[in-house]
């Protein structure tokens, strides 16, 4: 059996291809397609493979050495599902070394150098790739990929950042040509706009995914995720729900899809709000804030999520009460100072116990050098005016109030004590109410 | 088929002018019309005013009045349009199939005999469905077609049948009225091997008449202002500017002049002006780029440099054309020789074809033709592509894939618990298509139902064998594996794809039509002439007068040639000499 093309032309495999050729035209006159058409076609496939230099090599190949390359190539796949990239190169460097046009295993070498992250080799293979099969949508799919995730790595600064992005979206531009219903590589272009913060680019690229197909169904939630992701990026808060809307009218009448969108919404205004709390950035609690909403919309009946958003919302309430009261002259400063803090206390703000213990001794030792009708106003004040704030620690607050009565009280009874003395002790005992570790 | 057939016909139906060829006593020629001499017949159809039948050149004179005549019925082939004559609509293959006739007619006139079997030729890049209605005008015109044959390739054998010991790549050049096709050929060894065809369905002569005609009328309004031009007199311009595209060919300048062409106010005016072959020239040059852009194409899909090529064959009447000529030796480097006749090598092949397929040429001497797919076939299957699923095209032959060929494919059904799946045929002319939108629906399927779940939980695998032979019957057989359960669907070429009413209906029409045939007619008068005298006398005494008239309404109502011309004989010659 082996070697069947070359006995069915009736030549030796050595057979130079002048002499292909002649054996091919001698057997067509022989077995015509009119007279012969079972042994034509067989003659024709035979010649098809052997006249075409790049195809016989692959069938030599195959016939002198399929067995081990069969061996390779599995040997290859296990090492990549296992992620051993080192070994899988070096087996996948075997098999082209037996068999040079062998584009699936070289394409898998270029993956390997990618995840190994051997760029310049990666770029070299798929650059070889695209050039012999420029019409393979999936060679200039994984071209882009080397730069880009090359660029990925690179840090916002680096010259070379710009350059790689623009190199990855020239291969992905031919791969949209070649196959203009694949939506991964116009996600891919609009991933490398968002790095570079280009959201006007990123959304083009985004909506040119989600028609890519021609119609916007359910599988293009991903691509309308990752739009809320560009609307988060860009500080366009308010297009995060008007988005989310757009998904739940696409989403199919089931419940298992409709907690899918709530998960992955409700881990994505978690991280958010998790990032805003490192960064002390309050503004990112609204993002936070739109993504659990519509994590809450897509499962209303999830007490995890909904205790999350009801968190999330009372911190964003609690900010935009904070831009206000700063503003506010009739509250003495070191409340507002409190104000601060326990917003972010609430945000898990501090590094240590003893770092908070120290600001927060320091800030009621402030707070009660003032006289008590002061901070006694300038709390109910807080209460009436800021509930948002006073919502976010209303035992502390309440505590204060109460503390204050309570020295009125006893100053009247005669028992005269300094005022900024008991300072401390409420201090002390307001700890309770914090948070601690 | 009749092997003891001495004759082989094959057939040139074109959008200019149509030939019929017969192969006997190892020669091929082309049949002159009886009146006009000349091979070549003008594929022109019209009715004159009593209602008669006009075919070819008797056509001329009445084709472009509206409603009475149609001229290249092909480019139409296919399409859903119908044509009015007079006060009754035709399909394009009913006119078509008027033309055919008149060929058919011609041919059994000059060899005596009744002709069925021929080989009909269409363009290398015609759809399929106007393949479909060539056929189906092949059998409206009563003729049984053996084969359809591209006619680049059938040029190329009335090339090869004479110069069967030449080893060369061949280009042919077939740039006829309606179509233009190029060919890539390999001769080695007395067979021809087609490598690629490659063409542009919608260029031809006619796109030069129209470029004629702007610029004569561009010239006239030059001289005349607000001239206005009748729809009329706008018709008769298309022959002008036909024989001005002629005279060109060989002359540098031509003056056309038509007395009373126009009026300008309100005068009459003659249409006198002279066209330079510059001036054309100058006109014709966006379609002789898109002829530029056809040959880079079919040189760039087998990755050949002109300079492979060994010999050009220039074939169809667009090829006189001087400026035609020169980008054909600019574009090869090499001048095209007159190694062919260009109007009458396509009709030459064909009848080669059909002595080749009867068996009239001897082995050693006869060529062996390879042909390839015009179009691709496949089906559509869903695919998980970045993430989603969509509905693509999976082709199962390719455009310019050497026939016969078969293939087989392994799918799998979407989940185990799928009980009925549809297979559906679409057609792809660029070999391109990647979604069944960019295809065309061939309104073949074929559908599996009642599949029992799988045991196993997997999917089926389902498997795809295809096969396209070399009559262009592609048959597809779908089995899910580990079950009964099957399906074959055939994409068949055979008129059975004509309604059958539709054809009944097209009969009765070409018919009535046919019946106008001064021929046809001409046998009329004598037969009314014996039944008006049958019934002045007792019945004992109208034999054998009466039999010879019946005998030839039944020639007449078979289309027998042999038997209208024996009988129609008899009859003349016994009224003749019963003193009538």
């Amino acid at each position: 059996m082996v070697y069947e093309l070359y006995q069915t032309l009736e030549v030796s495999p050595q057979a130079e291809l002048e002499e292909i050729r002649r054996s091919y035209y001698r057997l067509v006159r022989k077995y015509s397609p009119e007279r012969h058409p079972e042994r034509f076609q067989v003659i024709r496939e035979a010649y098809e493979t052997l006249s075409d230099k790049q195809a016989r090599q692959n069938y030599d190949a195959l016939q002198k050495y399929g067995d081990e390359i069969q061996v390779l190539i599995e040997q290859a796949e296990a090492c990549m599902s296992e992620e051993k990239w080192t070994m899988a190169i070096d087996l996948l460097k075997r098999i082209l070394t037996l068999a040079p046009g062998a584009d699936a295993a070289r394409n898998r070498l270029g993956i390997c150098y990618i995840h190994s992250k051997n760029w310049d080799f990666a770029v070299k293979v798929f650059r070889a790739l695209t050039k012999i099969n420029p019409h393979v949508p999936l060679y200039w799919l994984n071209f882009g990929y080397a730069y880009k995730q090359q660029a990925d790595i690179l840090d916002n600064e680096d010259y070379r950042r710009g350059q790689l992005y623009h190199q990855a979206r020239e291969c992905f531009q031919v791969c949209t040509k070649l196959e203009s219903f694949n939506p991964e590589p116009y996600v891919e272009i609009a991933r490398t706009y968002l790095e570079e913060s280009n959201y006007a680019e990123s959304l083009v690229w985004s909506e040119r995914a989600i028609g890519a197909d021609g119609k916007t169904d359910f599988q293009d939630f991903d691509t309308l995720f990752f739009i809320c992701i560009i609307y988060w990026r860009s500080g366009e808060f308010a297009h995060i729900d008007r988005t989310a809307q757009r998904i739940i009218s696409l989403l199919p009448a089931n419940d298992d899809a409709r907690k899918y969108a709530a998960a992955r919404f409700f881990n994505m205004g978690l991280d958010i709000f998790k990032f805003g709390v490192k960064q002390v950035n309050y503004s990112l609690f609204r993002a936070a804030s739109k993504f659990l909403k519509a994590a809450k919309d897509f499962d209303p009946n999830d007490i995890e999520i909904k205790d999350l958003y009801q968190n999330v919302e009372l911190m964003v309430a609690g900010v935009d009460s904070l831009e206000i009261i700063r503003q506010d002259s009739t509250i003495v400063n070191e409340l507002k100072s409190l104000c601060e803090f326990i917003l972010a206390d609430r945000c898990y703000y501090f590094e240590s116990d003893e770092e908070k213990n120290k600001i927060y001794d320091r800030l009621m030792e402030e707070i009660f050098a003032n006289p008590p009708n002061l901070i006694l106003d300038s709390v109910k004040k807080i209460k009436y005016n800021y509930l948002a704030i006073y919502q976010l620690n209303s035992d502390l607050f309440g505590q204060i109030e109460q503390a204050i009565y309570q020295w009125y009280t006893h100053q009247s009874s005669g028992n005269y004590n300094s005022f900024s003395g008991i300072g401390k002790e409420i201090a002390s005992t307001l700890k309770k109410w914090l948070k601690w570790r | 088929m009749d092997m003891n057939k001495n004759y082989a016909i094959g057939i040139d139906l074109g959008t200019s002018t149509s030939e019929i060829c017969v192969y006997r006593n190892d020669e091929p020629f082309p049949i002159g019309d009886p009146n006009w001499r000349s091979p070549i017949v003008p594929s022109l159809i019209a009715i004159n005013k009593k209602g008669e039948l006009l075919i070819g050149e008797e056509a001329r004179g009445l084709v472009d009045v509206s409603g009475q005549g149609i001229r290249e019925i092909k480019r139409k082939m296919g399409t859903g349009e119908t044509i009015k004559l007079l006060d009754r609509e035709y399909r394009p293959e009913e006119v078509s199939a008027l033309i055919l006739r008149k060929l058919k007619e011609n041919a059994e006139e000059a060899l005596g005999i009744t002709i069925e079997e021929v080989v009909l030729s269409v363009p290398a890049n015609f759809p399929d469905a106007a393949r479909q209605a060539t056929l189906n005008a092949g059998e409206l015109a009563g003729l049984k077609i053996m084969r359809l044959i591209n006619e680049p390739t059938a040029a190329a054998l009335a090339f090869g049948i004479k110069n069967i010991g030449v080893e060369e790549q061949l280009a042919i050049f077939d740039f006829g009225g309606g179509t233009l096709d190029i060919t890539i050929l390999e001769m080695v060894a007395g067979v021809l091997d087609v490598r690629c065809s490659f063409g542009n369905p919608q260029l031809g002569g006619k796109d030069f008449d129209e470029a004629m005609m702007t610029l004569l009328l561009q010239k006239l309004e030059a001289v005349n202002p607000g001239v206005e031009i009748s729809d009329i007199a706008y018709r008769a311009l298309k022959e002008v500017a036909e024989k001005t595209k002629k005279a060109l060919s060989t002359d540098s300048f031509h003056r056309v002049r038509v007395p009373y062409f126009a009026t300008c106010n309100g005068k009459s005016i003659d249409l006198d002006v002279e066209v330079t072959r510059a001036e054309f020239e100058m006109a014709i040059a966006p379609l002789l780029e898109q002829a530029r852009e056809c040959i880079r194409q079919a040189l760039a899909a087998r990755q050949l440099r002109p300079s492979a090529i060994d010999r050009i064959l220039l074939v169809g009447g667009t090829t006189y054309i001087p400026a035609v000529r020169e980008l054909v030796t600019e574009m090869f480097g090499k001048e095209p020789k007159a190694d062919v006749n260009p109007d009458l090598a396509v009709g030459i092949g064909a009848a080669i074809q059909a002595a080749l397929a009867q068996g009239l040429i001897n082995e050693e001497s006869g060529v062996i033709l390879t042909d390839v797919a015009p179009f691709g076939l496949g089906i559509d299957i869903v695919t998980r592509i970045g993430g989603q699923y969509i509905l693509t095209y999976e082709p199962l032959i390719q455009p310019n894939t050497t026939i016969p060929y078969s293939t087989k494919k392994t799918y799998r059904l979407l989940h185990a618990e799928q009980e009925q799946v549809e297979i559906r045929l679409y057609q792809d002319n660029t070999g391109k298509a990647k979604l069944p939108s960019e295809t065309i629906y061939t309104g073949i399927s074929g559908e599996i139902i009642d599949i029992p779940p799988a045991a196993d939980g997997n999917a089926y695998p389902i498997e795809v064998e295809f096969s396209y032979d070399i009559n262009g019957i592609a048959k597809l057989k779908a089995t899910i594996s580990g079950t009964s359960k099957s399906i074959e669907i055939t994409y068949d070429r055979s008129p059975q794809r004509m309604d059958v009413q539709d054809k009944f209906n097209a009969t009765a029409r070409i018919k009535d039509l046919w019946k106008q045939n001064a021929r046809a007619k001409q046998y009329e008068a004598v037969i009314n002439k014996a039944e008006r005298f049958l019934s002045t006398i007792p019945p004992q005494e109208r034999e054998p007068l009466s039999q010879i008239a019946i005998d030839l309404k039944v020639a007449l109502a078979t289309d027998n040639v042999e038997q209208i011309e024996k009988w129609g004989n008899i009859l003349v010659d016994t009224m003749f000499e019963m003193g009538l």
